[in-house]
Order: C-alpha cells, then structure tokens, then sequence
C-alpha cells in the first residue's frame, strides 16, 4: 500500500504535468561563482544550471540578487513561488518566467531607426522528485513566429502561420543514481560551455547551445561531486523536429575543475551528425565543436566568465567563437556587464566567396549593459549591443519570474 | 493553502493573455514574395536563398544570390524598401548560381537563384505519425534508441528494487 506522501506527490507531480505550464528557461547565473556557488545544483534542480530555483536557491535569489537581501536574516514569504501565494509540497518546485523586450536599431543613411517590443518568453516551469525518482518540464506560449527558426525548435504543436504555439524547451526523467549523480532522459540543455541567458551570443547561437530553444532529446549523466562538476549527453535529436533526416545524433559535455572556491575553469566538446542539417541543408552534416572555460569570482563584486571554442560546421573551414564578460556588482542587485565576443563561422567550403568578417575572418563585438534586482522576481536589464558590420542595437528587458 | 495574490502577480499571469508578434520580423522573404508577384509560403526555407543558415543574421548573407544583390547595392540587413529597390536592379539575364535559368525567373517559380531548389524543410511540432523515426524494416531502427530504452529500464528495475 503505498504510503500517503508517495500519493500526494504524485498528485502534485499529476497537477504539474497537466497544468505544467510552467518550467521553461529561467535564468542561470554563472557569476554567481563570486559568492562560493560553483555547484549549479546548489540553487537550481537541474544541476547544471538553469530552470527551477531549489527552496535554498530561492532565498539565496532574495538574499544574495535582491536589492537589500543583504539585511535579511531569514527568507520570507515573497521569495517563495507566486510571492507565497501558493505553498509547493515538499520536494516539488514550481517556476515561470516572463519576460518583455523592447528593441532599438539604429538608422543608417536612408534608413530610419527601428522600434520593436515583444513578450520573448512566457513560460512555466517546474520539478518534481519522489525518492529517488525526479521529473521536470517546461511550457511555454509565444506567438507570430512564422518565418523565425529559432523559437520554432521547441514548438510541440503544429501551427504553421503567426498563431500561437506551444512550447516544451526541456522536459525529462531522472533518477539519482547517488546522491552527487543524475542520470535523466528527455529533452535537456545541451551541456556546453558557459550556461548564460543571453542566448543571442555568439558563442551560444553559433555552437547552437543556446537555452532559447537549443534543447535536444537524448540521455544525460550530470556529476556533481567534490571539485569537479561532469556533464555528458548522448544527443538522439530534437524530437519536435520533423522528418527524422533533420535531427542530429552525437553527444556534448562539459566537464569542469574547481581550483579554489571561486575559480573553475573547464572544457567542452560536441560531435554531431545528421543527414540533412535542418538550418543549412547541407547533406551528411558533422558539426563540432570543443573549447575551453573558465569561471572567476575576483572578488564579491566582480566576477569574470570567459569561452573559447573551436567549431566546424558541415560546408565550412574550422572557425573560432568565444567572449570574456566581466561583471561587476556596484550595489547590491545592481550588476555593470561589460562583453566582448568573437565569431569566424569558417570559410565556406566549394565556394569563391571572399574570407569576411564573421566568416573566414574574425568579427567582434561588445555589449555594455545594466542588469538591476530591485524586487524579489523582479529584474530589469539594458544592453547596447555593437557588432561590426551591423548598426547600433539597445535592449530593454522586464523580466518577472514566479 | 491558498494566499492573498499580490499585484504584482496578477499582472504577470495576465500578461499571458496578450501576447504580441515575436522574435524578429522576417520580412525579406515576403518582399521576394512582392517583388516576384508569388506565394511561396516556407519562409524560414527561404532565407537560404540568401543566407547559409535559415536562422539568417548579418554574416551569414553569402549565397551567390546574395552577393550579386550586393553588388547592386543591399549593404545592410532591416531595410525591406532598400531590398525592393535592389531587385527592381537586377536584370532580366542574372543568373548568380549559374544554372542556366535567370534569377527573376526562378524566384518568380518559387526556385532558389543560389542554387539547387529548397525543399519543404523541417516541419516542427509534434506529430504522432512522425515522433518516430520511420522504418521500412526492422533491420532498420535505430540501435542508439534500442540500447537507451534498455538501459533505462535496466536502471530503474535495479534502482527500484534498492530501494
């Protein structure tokens, strides 16, 4: 017979499957390094990064992220989830994310600068873990995609045009096989390189690792113990991804060593195949990638992430990406971020056409930006963002997360 | 279990019941669509007439399609009326991939002037019929799939029973 609090999970598992319009991206910040959190799994249920915050993760997003959590002295009810307006059962952690962007470009000759605002994610999200066992999901809403091949990735439903779509960009299986090792199955991070929200970094979107919608299915065994942190996925495609000639096989992972307290530094590497690469269409595509990472907290205020990575696409000569971001907390909650980027996709195979920046040849580029904490799931973030060869853009964002 | 609701969190839940367009405007393929008086629908497919990667971008414009319209004049990304006056400059005898058939002509055939014609593309979503791989044969599946769904069931039998 099984026990009552075996039924209750369940149920509240049940509830969150169905309802589980949550779990979706969430946001992990790598910097948090600089206060002794090397361990992903510390505040986060995936343990490596990302998604739902643990109940230990939540206070320390209103101690350590918040302005003024420094004064506090024991968590209350707002940081808990939907500000404690609903209590989650032990051992399940509800979340969601929300956040608005507001784009400007800037005019050239002839051309007038652009305005654009958008919702860029809606989702929920959510964990649930009944002895051993742990199951996770996210869902997610958006809205006049048609033509975008980035969102699209994580659609589960068939609209073709500008309607809405729905979104699952992870949801798995796990079991702890012990206590610092998870082994899980479904549709999961790629563990690679640096986990950052800025998925429209170079290093994310030319690896394509990104959180936005980079997810694959396949089977992950993450370990987390002592001084080191082993992520390694055996990548069997994206299975939103239709017909099956489109997806990729291969694997990714990420392995990293902890030198001191707040000082990792790490490798990663990626091997794919597909038949037909669904972005490029080149046929019998291998694409890799390996680099190099390191995680620095120089001081409680200032923190420094940096990547490197080698990569080759199928059609294109080995090129290079990576960036350095530094990140320095002036107050509490307020975060001054300072990045550079690199990208050389490599030449184009079979082809006359000339090295140019960003293929062939190095093309860089700087974000500057202010990313503020004034409320407990309340962040918001401006960026100005210059690439060579393109126009100035600023980025506005609201983020609220439950 | 239920708790008074702040503000804050009733305006982030009803902020889900408007959603506005999404992510950026993929405008150049219905302008190829205008401009060639054509329906060609796939428009994620179509960016590869111009770009190497149908996610587009600034650096990926490197079709042969592409470098001929920048050699007419189409320096920059986000300008759709810079791109109608680009192609009205593209003359009747173009033809970038060199295949024997005139740019115009192909775009106004829903062809692809940089080369061999785009196919429909990835479809995404969901889809029972095609969630699996299709086999024609048993000698067909995938062992990656076979040795994962073993494992696992082996993994949870002897986990299961530790417990």
């Amino acid at each position: 017979m099984p026990r009552l609090p075996f039924l209750r999970g369940a149920c509240w598992l049940w509830i969150l499957a169905v309802i589980s319009l949550s779990s979706g991206r969430a946001d992990a910040y790598a910097w948090m390094i600089k206060h002794g959190f090397s361990k992903c799994g510390s505040c986060h249920t995936d343990p490596a990064g990302g998604e739902t915050l643990t109940p230990f993760g939540r206070f320390q997003s209103q101690h350590l992220l918040s302005m003024g959590g420094a004064d506090l002295e024991e968590q209350n009810e707002r940081s808990r989830f939907l500000f404690g307006a609903i209590g989650e059962p032990t051992d399940v952690s509800l979340g969601g994310s929300y956040r608005h962007m507001l784009l400007y470009s800037a005019g050239v000759p002839g051309v007038p600068a652009e305005w654009r605002q958008f919702p860029m994610q809606l989702d929920v999200y959510g964990s649930g873990r009944i002895g051993q066992f742990v199951i996770g999901m996210s869902l997610g809403v958006a809205k006049g995609i048609e033509g975008n091949a980035n969102v699209r990735a994580a659609e589960i439903n068939k609209e073709p045009g500008d309607g809405f779509i729905v979104l699952s960009r992870s949801h798995y299986l796990g079991l702890w096989l012990q206590h610092d090792t998870l082994l899980r199955v479904g549709r999961l991070n790629l563990p690679f390189g640096v986990r950052i929200p800025e998925h429209t970094l170079w290093a994310r979107e030319s690896t394509r690792t990104d959180r936005e919608s980079d997810q694959q299915h396949g089977a992950s065994l993450t370990y987390s113990g002592g001084r080191w942190r082993i992520d390694a996925m055996l990548v069997l495609g994206n299975f939103q991804l239709n017909p099956d000639k489109y997806r990729e096989r291969g694997y990714a992972t990420t392995i990293e060593y902890l030198l001191a307290p707040t000082l990792a530094v790490g490798a990663s590497s990626l091997l794919t195949h597909s038949q037909v690469d669904s972005l490029t269409r080149v046929k019998n595509s291998i694409r890799y990638a390996n680099g190099a990472l390191l995680r620095w907290g120089a001081t409680q205020k200032l923190s420094l992430l940096a990547e490197l990575d080698m990569l080759k696409e199928g059609g294109r000569n080995i090129g290079t990406t990576g960036f350095v971001q530094t990140d320095y907390e002036a107050w509490q909650g307020v975060h001054l971020l300072l990045t550079g980027e690199v990208l050389d996709q490599g030449l184009l195979e079979n082809s006359d056409v000339l090295p140019q920046r960003g293929a062939g040849a190095p093309r860089y580029g700087a974000w500057i930006g202010i990313d503020w904490f004034p409320i407990e799931h309340l962040e918001l973030r401006v960026d100005g963002v210059m690439h060579q060869d393109d126009v100035f853009q600023g980025q506005a964002q609201l983020h609220l997360y439950l | 279990m239920l708790r008074r609701i702040p503000p804050s969190t009733l305006f982030c839940l009803a902020s889900a019941s408007w959603l506005g367009p999404a992510y950026a405007t993929p405008e150049y393929p219905s302008v190829l669509d205008a401009v060639s008086m054509t329906n060609c629908g796939e428009p994620a497919a179509r960016c590869l007439v111009c770009h190497t990667t149908a996610r587009g971008g600034q650096g990926t414009a490197e079709q042969p399609f592409a470098l001929e319209l920048r050699r007419l004049g189409l320096n920059h990304g986000h300008d759709a009326s810079l791109l109608r006056s680009v192609l009205a400059r593209v003359s009747d005898a173009t033809d970038s991939d060199k295949d024997g058939l005139p740019d115009k002509q192909e775009l106004s055939d829903c062809g692809n002037p940089s080369g061999e014609d785009l196919t429909e593309g990835p479809v995404y979503g969901c889809d029972g019929a095609q969630l699996a791989p299709h086999v024609a044969s048993r000698g067909e599946h995938d062992p990656a799939l076979g040795a994962l769904a073993l494992g696992l069931a082996a993994a949870l039998v002897h986990f299961g029973r530790r417990r």
